[in-house]
């Protein structure tokens, strides 16, 4: 999307010319500028903040600007990883005598359950995760599956008595 | 208040009313905050861009041997143009 996107719809929608969407719609992002440039931060509700910060040795005291995006839409955006969580892993990363599986990258995420060969002890599974974003990266790596392999173990072990374990995710 | 304030600099120089420039001014943002979420890119001119960057999976290493896993994710990101940053630092 671009200015003269925008400027389209707004003419279309609301029923103005061309040249007067135009000029409206640049005055709007002046005037935030303006604004911005007077108070060091400007608020638009549902969308998020603008901010004024200076850079870190502020000899020339140049500020830049910084946006921070209103919590709903940074949840939206962040909707396929929202359920993840920093975790402390309880013991140390020991390298597994097991071989990591290596795993052939498809386009982006992989289901672990299809592709990683759990054995059958274990009933853990890793959450799928899906995405349909414009960065294409793998995000699964060989330390991400000797961590899911030790956090399972564990798991295995603490919920003997719970009888939970069918749905035990990676991250808590 | 503030928004207030800004409808009503742009109304006066954009020579339309109020109550028009409010929802022109909230059609704007929706059409933004609507690319984005659908993961597009959104560069306007002489203002600047935002677009969608992602955080990898990072495992950070402690002192006492331990770890801390962090989730990947996905930010919003905001470039401001040459001309804003110019602007913002002007003495005007």
């Amino acid at each position: 999307m671009n200015k003269s996107d925008i400027i389209s719809s707004v003419s279309i929608e609301f029923g103005i010319s061309k040249e007067q969407s135009e000029k409206t719609v640049n005055n709007i992002f002046f005037a935030m500028a303006q604004e911005l440039k007077k108070r060091n931060t400007l608020e638009i509700k549902k969308f998020g903040k603008f901010k004024l910060i200076p850079a870190k040795d502020n000899i020339n005291k140049y500020l830049s600007i910084r946006f921070t995006p209103s919590e709903k839409l940074a949840q939206r955006i962040n909707g396929n990883f929202s359920n993840l969580k920093k975790i402390k892993p309880k013991n140390g990363l020991d390298v597994l005598k097991e071989k990591a599986v290596e795993i052939k990258p498809k386009d982006d995420f992989v289901k672990t359950d299809e592709e990683i060969p759990i054995p059958a002890k274990t009933k853990a599974k890793d959450e799928t995760v899906e995405k349909n974003s414009p960065s294409q990266r793998i995000l699964i790596s060989e330390d991400l599956i000797k961590l899911h392999k030790e956090i399972t173990k564990d798991e295995k072990r603490n919920d003997a008595g719970t009888g939970n374990s069918s749905e035990s995710n990676l991250w808590r | 208040m503030i928004k207030e304030d800004l409808i009503k600099k742009i109304s006066k120089d954009s020579k339309l009313k109020r109550k028009k420039t409010l929802k022109v001014f909230d059609r704007v943002i929706e059409l933004i905050s609507k690319d984005i979420k659908k993961g597009k890119i959104i560069s306007i001119e002489e203002f600047g861009e935002f677009k969608i960057k992602r955080h990898e999976m990072k495992i950070q290493y402690t002192k006492n041997n331990s770890r801390i896993v962090f989730p990947p994710k996905d930010i919003i990101e905001f470039n401001a143009s040459g001309n804003l940053n110019r602007y913002i630092n002007s003495n005007e």
